[in-house]
């Protein structure tokens, strides 16, 4: 593999046996392990650096000087601005860079991640963009808040921290200095499969060691540090929003460009960037927290009648409400525990991807049970899965035939939508008022205590997910949400004593 | 089925339009993406404006969800200020949805969605907090991008 054949063929590498193989003889699926978690490889994003680290434990010198050595199988030429000051972390799984774009401005990266198998393969899509970063988890330190506390040590000044340890803090040589802030402790992404970045910034301590009184000087130069940084960001961002900007042309447009986009390989520099990875990274994956499939047998065993005349809706017409193709008296449907009907197709359609009435979202496998059971559940019994979050009751007694057919007009509105009228059973015709009055059942209930609107919804999915990083500063916050960058250092700065 | 029904519902939009809204077909040979034209509402800083909306309705509709993004830039709480535009509905989740939501109630959730903007819920973390704490500012700004991006 010479350097020259990297650069013309694209390199794939699995996530999963990191076998490496070009795309043009074997694709994007992994030939020694089938996996298609994989990733092509870039100059800019090389998944084998963070295993690069690893491959040796020795001091910086060494990892330096031995790069090449390290790695025969690299086909990608040392042209990454980072590497050259990589320093070797202690752990396995961390990725440190360091950076000093100019005097007094230092910049650190530490990621952390584990190579779990189900990593994501790397998009090719632009739109897809933040695909690699979807176990990114942005923790942020900063020196700001040390810069009025004394240097605790004797002996040479030295920077900040060079190593950063924020998941072992027994293993930081400076824990003095530490300070930081994790977003979403227990999100979805965390765990097995998890990473997370740390991102650094800082000035340099004077070099001319501890003087009578470096502590306002610190201050101060940690100030100017953020000060500039602050601007930067902003002239990024005001650059984005196609103003021009001052300050842009002061500082390597490395950092413009990076600050500017919000997104930069695992770190992400702005809330609102963060949040759109998330939610982008929920898009992929929020099937997870949907309910499962209902059971084959089941749903082959729903009851099915003939439309009657006391299904048909007020105009005498009904449609199914899934395909919308109109249902005729003595037109065979399935019916639901739930009491509503479907095309037996198109209900076993969606039943078998979600156990859920495509209606009134409430499931039609029993809650106690086996897993699999082979039959729905009693129309009396409590569903497993019940993400109806008006409806808190089921309905024993309700009259069969329930036309879901709504047509136009005030009952054509959308029931979920927290904004409209609450989803009412008995604002259907043929929808008796429910009687019998339960708890709302199963865990995706959890947070229905009163009708959210949709976006409350979402909104407490992600909250749960992102564990709580919103502009009203849950605990565990970096204090990133709702405010920009200004409001991110404030934050940062701020919330800095309650995490170190 | 996704055909069927997403013709079915086209030409029940078409009859009966929601109000301040133009659906069309970017490609009459594409039913899958819907153009939206939704005026900005009255009263709202949006007014007088013209907003683009693109609809795409994937092919397993209506077992997936239809997208929404805004074409049109806008200064809004609950829509991604980047090249996407995309708008945080609820509704449109993949956990959320469900196969009877039709595009109608979609579409005037996303208008709904201009008159009250949700800064709890916000995914333009800066323009919420404006929003909620200097509602003077945000009007001005959602003003002056209307002007700026969203003219008839």
């Amino acid at each position: 593999m010479a350097d020259d054949a990297g650069q013309q063929r694209e390199l794939v590498y699995c996530h999963a046996c990191e076998n490496e193989w070009y795309r043009d003889q074997h694709g994007l699926k992994c030939p020694n392990c089938s996996s298609e978690v994989v990733e092509i490889i870039e100059e800019r994003s090389d998944p084998r650096r963070h295993r690069l680290n690893i491959s040796n434990g020795e001091d910086e010198d060494t990892v330096m000087g031995n790069s090449d050595d390290r790695l025969p199988h690299n086909p990608l030429p040392r042209d990454d601005p980072w590497r050259d000051n990589v320093p070797d972390p202690d752990e396995p799984d961390i990725e440190h860079v360091e950076w000093n774009p100019a005097p007094g401005v230092h910049f650190a990266r530490t990621s952390f991640r584990s190579s779990g198998p189900t990593m994501r393969p790397r998009s090719q899509d632009p739109n897809d963009m933040f695909a690699p970063l979807f176990q990114s988890v942005s923790t942020i330190f900063e020196g700001a808040a040390n810069a009025g506390r004394p240097p605790q040590r004797d002996g040479p000044p030295r920077a900040v921290p060079q190593i950063l340890h924020p998941l072992f803090p027994m293993g930081n040589p400076f824990p003095e200095y530490q300070h930081h802030h994790t977003h979403h402790h227990h999100s979805p992404w965390d765990g097995p499969q998890g990473g997370r970045s740390v991102f650094t910034a800082t000035g340099r301590w004077p070099p001319n060691g501890p003087g009578p009184s470096p502590n306002d000087r610190n201050a101060q130069n940690v100030q100017n540090v953020l000060a500039t940084l602050l601007q930067t960001m902003q002239a990024g961002m005001a650059e984005q929003r196609g103003q021009p900007s001052p300050m842009g042309a002061n500082l390597p447009a490395f950092i413009v460009q990076m600050l500017g986009n919000g997104t930069h390989g695992d770190a992400v520099f702005s809330d609102e960037a963060l949040d759109r990875i998330i939610t982008q990274m929920m898009e992929q994956t929020n099937t997870n927290s949907a309910p499962g499939p209902a059971s084959a047998a089941a749903i082959a065993a729903l009851p099915k009648k003939e439309a009657d005349k006391a299904m048909m809706g007020q105009d005498g017409k009904a449609e199914c409400s899934v395909c919308m193709d109109a249902v005729e008296i003595g037109d065979e449907v399935t019916v639901l525990p739930c009491n509503h009907w479907f095309h037996g197709e198109c209900v076993g359609a969606w039943l078998k991807e979600h156990d859920t009435c495509p209606h009134c979202r409430q499931g039609i496998m029993p809650k106690d049970g086996p897993r699999e059971a082979d039959a729905p559940r009693s129309p009396g019994q409590a569903p497993r899965h019940n993400l109806n979050p008006f409806l808190t009751t089921i309905n024993p007694n309700a009259n069969p035939g329930t036309p879901p057919s709504r047509g136009s007009g005030p009952n054509g509105v959308n029931t979920q939508s927290g904004m409209q009228q609450p989803y009412v059973p008995g604002g259907y015709p043929g929808y008796p008022e429910p009687t019998n009055p339960v708890r709302p059942l199963g865990h995706h209930q959890g947070s229905y205590s009163q009708p959210p609107s949709p976006q409350q919804q979402q909104r407490h999915r992600r909250r749960s997910a992102h564990s709580q990083r919103s502009s009203n500063g849950g605990e565990g916050s970096s204090g990133g949400g709702g405010q920009g960058v200004t409001g991110w250092f404030r934050n940062l700065r701020g919330g800095n004593s309650g995490n170190r | 089925m996704a055909q069927k029904r997403i013709v079915k519902e086209y030409s029940e939009l078409q009859k009966n339009p929601p109000l301040g809204m133009k659906i069309s077909l970017p490609s009459e040979a594409d039913m899958h993406q819907w153009q939206i034209l939704i005026d900005g509402p009255k009263g709202s800083p949006y007014e007088g404006g013209v907003f683009t909306l693109q609809l795409s309705l994937p092919t397993e509709y209506p077992f997936k969800p239809p997208t929404l993004s805004f074409k049109t830039k806008i200064y809004h709480p609950n829509v991604t200020n980047d090249d996407k535009g995309s708008m945080c509905l609820g509704m449109l989740r993949a956990d959320e949805w469900k196969p009877s939501s039709k595009i109608d109630a979609v579409l005037g959730f996303a208008r709904r969605l201009l008159s009250e903007p949700q800064p709890d819920d916000a995914v333009e973390g800066g323009i919420a907090r404006e929003f909620k704490e200097n509602k003077k500012e945000f009007i001005k700004n959602a003003k002056a991008w209307t002007k700026q991006y969203a003219k008839k």
